[in-house]
């Protein structure tokens, strides 16, 4: 067993593992081996063996125990207020937002378009697994070593401002969903826990994005258009939105 | 009959939705969306249940004729056992 002590969400966790190469993986959210600590989780050789199940294709120990950290991690911190999101995160002018759909429609393509279309106003949080923290006045997005294939993200937090499901379509179209719409599109990109206290945890996190956070439905081509007009609902400027959602209307867009 | 462990219902605005884990999540991995009836009868289901106690809560509980009630027990019953999620 090797162990490292890492800071993720706020949490001071030490981790125990089997493998080598989990200190790397981490590298950017390592603290001093003799830090203090909040949690401490431990990794078993079958937790690793437990992730090749669920997991699609031949992957290497190394990287299925990330898995089983994160899956670990995650559970216990749960009770603490922490969810991980899948969907790709992201911070413009300092104000957290996540893309949010099933693999493989688009999330990072759409996060992508943003950094086109804003230059450096963007910065990527995490582009696959960021956590959320609940506090009592705001909720933040952090980013985690588990950030996708292409390893975008960076060791910071933002304040959590707005979710934009996507969906892919020929023009490009935003609308406000309903608390009633959001709760299973929610539910079906959250971790749940195995654990049923930690779930339970997790659902009244959940409850509260759907009451706190506006979300959105973007159906989406791959264009700047695209990137405009989530942009355009996310940040607040509904002006530009009637009942049935943007449509078409880029010239205003552009010259914001 | 009950509902296998951990199926979990979350409420938000009268729509309700069961999420399954551990051993449930094996059986049937996904989630049901439900009405505030369906979702009544989930939760008593979370003790030893038959389909007469559940129809006699469900007249206890809302408006609704015997037949009404027996037949929507029924309807839920057989969404459950479909998924997978009674043990009888």
């Amino acid at each position: 067993m090797q162990n490292v002590i890492c800071l993720f969400a706020g949490i001071k966790v030490k981790i125990n593992y089997p493998y080598p190469s989990f200190e790397r993986f981490a590298a950017e959210y390592l603290l001093p081996v003799d830090a203090a600590f909040d949690m401490e989780i431990t990794v078993s050789e079958a937790d690793v063996f437990c992730e090749r199940d669920g997991a699609e294709g031949h992957y290497s120990d190394a990287y299925l125990q990330t898995l089983a950290v994160y899956r670990k991690f995650c559970t216990a911190a749960a009770e603490r207020g922490v969810l991980l999101f899948h969907g790709s995160a992201l911070a413009m002018d300092g104000n957290a937002y996540i893309f949010s759909a099933p693999s493989g429609t688009g999330k990072s393509t759409h996060a992508a378009l943003w950094r086109k279309v804003f230059g450096n106003r963007v910065q990527m949080i995490n582009d696959d697994k960021p956590l959320l923290r609940f506090f009592e006045k705001e909720t933040l997005v952090y980013g985690t070593p588990w950030n996708g294939k292409h390893r975008l993200g960076g060791n910071f937090s933002a304040p959590l401002k707005g979710i934009c499901f996507l969906e892919r379509g020929q023009k490009n179209a935003v609308r406000a969903l309903t608390a009633r719409e959001s709760l299973t599109r929610l539910l079906s990109q959250c971790f749940l826990p195995d654990d049923e206290s930690a779930a339970q945890a997790v659902l009244s996190m959940v409850k509260e994005i759907v009451q706190k956070t506006p979300i959105w439905l973007l159906t989406c081509n791959i264009s700047e258009e695209a990137a405009r007009i989530s942009c355009a609902a996310l940040t607040g400027k509904r002006e530009w939105l009637s009942e049935e959602g943007i449509n078409g209307q880029t010239e205003e867009f552009t010259r914001e | 009959m009950k509902l296998l462990q951990g199926v979990l219902v979350s409420e938000v605005d009268g729509e309700y939705v069961a999420v399954t884990l551990g051993k449930a999540g094996k059986k049937f991995n996904g989630m049901i969306r439900m009405n505030g009836t369906a979702a009544f009868l989930v939760q008593r289901l979370q003790s030893e249940q038959s389909e007469e106690s559940l129809t006699q809560a469900l007249c206890e509980t809302y408006d609704v004729s015997a037949e009404e009630a027996a037949q929507n027990v029924r309807m839920v019953l057989d969404k459950l056992r479909g998924a997978g999620l009674l043990e009888e």
